[in-house]
């Protein structure tokens, strides 16, 4: 895969002289930068363009769910927005007021709240994950922030980092000091599905290679089929995604894989029959759900997980394999039991980076409950 | 801009370069001519040897008709350029109201090449409520170009607006095919608009034409049916494209309604599925009207809801 290097960096004043601006400037030697005091939204979209802004919101998110249907209990740790892979499923085309890449800039403020979260909230385990707004690679060869929170997530007692991405941008991963807290993980599809829906990700081979070379490095990995596409083939082609996945990498280095069928907003549909002429994808058999999201109608679902579900355990029956934003018929149809029989499904993704990772949820500090120390 | 009484022998009745069609029925302006003739001047322009027609199509045709030799006009000169002319034409419509969706079609085509798609004035687009996209405006320069069977029936109000929109970048065959089965169905404008829909989506789902779609055996044997009225086709034809964009969730329906009469119910009682069987929501709905009713409705429900059946029913796929 090949990334366009942004060719105009667009900084607000306030953070200009950061650490991240210095690091774009340094690996992006040829591009143009421009200071204005804020930047607003509705500006152009360019490809060309990376803003950096000084962001005030909250950078650690809780996942945002949606009513009616199990969430994993997973925290967005926001440090960007957008993603110029331009899928065409992709739900940040519908942002449309924001539609250029957008780095945080204050990544210190970005650290300090991250700290003090976790400082607060010493007991349980914390799955925190960056690809929710943008992918967590894409910028990763300019910005080198990964260099920066994989080694700060090897020092978290209780926390464990999960890097999402369709890019192979793995690079800057070499030899940082990630103390096992730290997952690669990778969305996956059938070549045909790639090729079509995500030309401008890196391939399925690339993703596997890097997956490979990760697991190599001491990293652990996860697996996102998500989103699931219907189409003709689509028996075949999962099934041979899934057998390259084993083959490329070794299931006991895999924490966890997801599966997620095709669903999106409504107000998606004429965004993607616009920006994606070609694609197919909206006419699916989709219904309207209980979160009003199309999503495709529960037995093609269904259908889509069980064989999914069944693949990955003929190749590891013990493998963490979980359902996102599904209900419990779905669940109970398609892996044969429901997330409560199980103690929740956070409970069971925190069992899996005990097991796998072996950084277990912290469930007593020592002096009683949640109380700090009289010298703290 | 000069007013005076013309001749229509020095008139081109011919040249319609700046009709803009309406394609409906004007016995209302026929009448109020016969009883007061010509009240508003019908505008000319100085073009070549005879005057060319800018305004007043039908009030020349009904002097023509009623033997009328002189009718008072306002003329452009010669030296008034072909845009200008057009510019007040189309303010002039505007502002007398009611345009039908023919005459704006024809009335985006002009301006599209007068001032370029993009460059269309605002103000002309808000008086004609059109969104300024690009998209938008094509598919109205499209429309314009369509000829007259469709813009007969948007003008005639036999195809809505939204529909004409949806379907003016379709193929010849596959307008005709679709015009014929709307004036046949004589449906409302959102029945049209999800027919329109419908065909589309499947046609792409299933990789077939359009005109595929809209020849399939089934949709023949509704359409050519004498015993159904429009309807009762149009109920169907429905049901049938239903069918076809959502195979899956149809197939669940009907074996779903099978299932259900085969469980034999009580009267008064009746099993809901979830809206497209999305999550648990099931139902059982009682209706009764006296006690011993619904004592008699739950002693023969019990044992079905008991029975394995039921089981089958919620989790058939």
């Amino acid at each position: 895969m090949i990334v366009r290097a942004p060719r105009r960096i667009i900084a607000e004043t306030a953070v200009a002289h950061s650490a991240l601006l210095e690091t774009l400037r340094k690996n992006l030697p040829e591009a143009s930068l421009q200071v204005v005091d804020r930047i607003g939204d509705g500006w152009g979209r360019s490809p060309d363009v990376v803003e950096v802004v000084d962001f005030r919101g909250k950078f650690l998110k809780s996942c945002p769910g949606t009513r009616c249907y199990n969430c994993c209990g997973y925290k967005i740790l926001h440090l960007g927005t957008q993603c110029s892979i331009d899928c065409a499923y992709c739900i940040l085309q519908a942002y449309l007021n924001q539609p250029n890449l957008r780095l945080f800039g204050n990544l210190d403020e970005m650290f300090s709240e991250l700290s003090g979260f976790l400082s607060q909230n010493r007991l349980g385990l914390h799955r925190i994950g960056t690809g929710e707004f943008t992918d967590s690679l894409l910028l990763d060869p300019f910005t080198g922030i990964t260099r920066l929170i994989v080694p700060f997530f090897a020092k978290t007692p209780n926390a464990v980092l999960e890097l999402k991405t369709k890019t192979n941008f793995i690079e800057n991963l070499e030899g940082l000091d990630h103390g096992g807290h730290t997952i690669v993980a990778w969305s996956l599809n059938p070549e045909e599905i790639q090729r079509r829906e995500e030309p401008l990700s890196a391939t399925i081979s690339e993703r596997l290679e890097a997956a490979r070379w990760c697991a190599a490095q001491g990293y652990f990995l996860a697996f996102h089929f998500d989103p699931i596409i219907d189409y003709a083939r689509w028996q075949s082609g999962y099934g041979q995604t899934i057998e390259r996945l084993f083959e490329a990498v070794d299931p006991s280095r895999i924490v966890w894989i997801s599966l997620g069928a095709l669903r999106f907003m409504p107000d998606l549909k004429p965004i993607i029959k616009a920006r994606h002429p070609s694609s197919r994808i909206i006419y699916g058999e989709f219904i309207r759900g209980l979160d009003s999201k199309l999503r495709y109608f529960r037995d093609i679902r269904a259908e889509f997980y069980g064989f999914i579900a069944d693949r990955i355990r003929r190749a590891d029956p013990e493998l963490c394999v979980y359902l996102c934003m599904e209900s419990d018929d779905i669940w109970r149809d398609s892996l044969g039991f429901c997330p409560d029989e199980r103690g929740g499904l956070a409970p069971m993704l925190d069992r899996a980076v005990e097991k796998k990772m072996g950084i277990a949820p912290v469930t007593d500090l020592g002096f009683g409950a949640d109380k700090p120390r009289a010298s703290e | 801009m000069d007013l005076r009484f013309v001749a229509l022998s020095e008139i081109d009745l011919e040249d319609s370069g700046f009709e803009v069609p309406s394609f409906c029925d004007w016995s209302r302006l026929r009448d109020s001519l016969g009883r007061f003739g010509i009240l508003d001047p019908v505008w000319l322009c100085e073009r070549s040897a005879r005057y060319s027609v800018v305004d007043g199509f039908k009030r020349l045709r009904w002097a023509k008709e009623n033997g009328s030799r002189r009718v008072v006009c306002l003329i452009f000169e010669s030296d008034w350029a072909e845009r200008d002319v057009w510019i007040r034409r189309i303010e002039k419509k505007i502002f007398e109201g009611d345009i039908n969706p023919a005459e704006k079609a024809r009335i985006i085509g002009v301006l599209a090449k007068l001032f370029g798609p993009g460059q269309i004035p605002g103000a002309f687009l808000s008086s004609l409520r059109v969104g300024g996209r690009g998209e938008t405006i094509g598919k109205w320069v499209k429309l314009s170009c369509t000829g007259s069977q469709m813009l007969g029936a948007l003008g005639g109000g036999e195809l809505c607006e939204r529909a004409a929109i949806e379907i003016a970048d379709w193929e010849q065959t596959d307008l005709d095919l679709v015009l014929s089965l709307l004036r046949a169905l004589r449906c409302s404008d959102s029945i049209q608009v999800e027919i329109v829909e419908r065909v589309k989506e499947i046609a792409i789902r299933e990789q077939k034409t359009r005109a595929e779609v809209l020849t399939m055996e089934a949709f023949g044997e509704v359409m050519t049916s004498e015993e159904l009225n429009h309807r009762e086709k149009t109920r169907l034809i429905r049901e049938l494209l239903a069918q076809l964009r959502y195979p899956r969730l149809s197939w669940r329906r009907k074996r779903f309604e099978q299932d259900v009469e085969a469980l034999g119910l009580p009267r008064g009682a009746r099993l809901v599925a979830p809206e497209a069987f999305e999550g648990g929501g099931w139902q059982m709905q009682l209706s009764f009207s006296r006690g011993e009713e619904l004592r008699k409705i739950l002693r023969a429900t019990l044992p079905l809801v008991e029975s394995e059946k039921l089981e089958e029913i919620l989790g058939r796929r």
